[in-house]
């Protein structure tokens, strides 16, 4: 659909990144520079605190009730994922920051692109986990009823 | 002049490849931006609901203080209290997805219309994007280690006294 757009309008390709912009981009990415890696220290401890407490947690439960073991395994299991993704996207968004960052340094058109890819992509990842937290947050909701 | 030789600072364009990855970022931006929208709503709502339940429900269940006057005034403090962090909550979580869907608005009609102003307005909304997340991230982790440090310290004093 892009490409489209950019053919049917040659005129696309005359924009570039001038000054206000590639110094507003440089400030953009020293601030997702430092989300991101606060993102992968927080959610990487998250994980591993799921991930260690899980055969705990599981057994804890499976010696109350012997039924809600596997429950509690496949909620945890299903917040680790969720906290894995997270740092995935936390780590593309360090990718964008060092390669953008790169890329306006040296004046590299192929690695500007491949930092506005990682970008992308990060939206991307979120943009699925929101779709997939909102449908287990509906789900929550019309399952009782 | 200074303007000539400012513009020149930044040789990259926005060529085939990169225009089809801002397309694609900023429509899922938009997405994500629109389901922050739905969310300040629902923790909105939240506020009032959860307000209203410990509103009605603070004191009224505790024998001896639900006869007292005072209970009452409490509980619509306590709800009233709740609420207001909510609501707070909504606002705070209210401007990244304002910021995110201008970042996402505005880079689609740059790239639909080749704005070079549209487009640097774009990023400028992505840098406060970023900024106002990494502020409130540096104040999050700033509370993190005070309530640890003052858990530490009580937990010391505790052990201590006894």
């Amino acid at each position: 659909m892009g490409n489209t757009n950019v053919q049917d309008n040659p005129e696309l390709l005359e924009m570039n990144l001038d000054y206000d912009g590639g110094h507003t981009l440089m400030e953009a990415v020293r601030w997702s520079k430092f989300l991101s890696i606060v993102g992968i220290v927080g959610m990487g401890l998250l994980l591993l605190v799921v991930l260690i407490s899980t055969p705990f947690a599981m057994s804890g439960y499976g010696q109350l009730t012997p039924d809600s073991e596997g429950i509690v395994g496949v909620l945890l299991i299903t917040l680790a994922l969720y906290f894995g993704a997270l740092v995935a996207a936390a780590i593309v968004l360090l990718r964008f920051s060092r390669l953008t960052k790169k890329g306006i340094d040296h004046e590299d058109q192929l690695i500007f692109n491949r930092g506005l890819k990682s970008l992308k992509v990060t939206f991307i990842i979120l943009g699925i986990l929101s779709c997939l937290s909102l449908s287990a947050l509906l789900f929550s909701l019309i399952y009782p009823l | 002049m200074a303007e000539t030789t400012q513009n020149s600072l930044f040789e990259l364009s926005l060529d085939h490849e990169s225009i089809d990855h801002l397309t694609e970022t900023a429509r899922w931006g938009k997405f994500l931006a629109i389901v922050g929208f739905v969310g300040c709503g629902l923790i909105v709502v939240m506020a009032f609901v959860i307000g209203a339940i410990f509103s009605s429900s603070l004191f009224s269940n505790f024998p001896g203080y639900s006869n007292q006057v005072g209970a009452n005034t409490f509980g619509f403090l306590g709800g009233a209290m709740i609420g207001g962090i909510y609501t707070v909550l909504a606002a705070v979580y209210f401007f990244p997805c304002l910021f995110l869907y201008k970042f996402s608005v505005r880079m689609k009609a740059a790239l639909n219309t080749s704005d070079q102003m549209k487009l640097t307005q774009s990023l400028k909304a992505q840098k406060y994007l970023f900024r106002y997340v990494g502020i409130l991230t540096i104040i999050g982790v700033a509370l993190g280690i005070i309530e640890i440090l003052v858990l530490g310290v009580v937990a010391l004093l505790a052990v201590l006294s006894h």
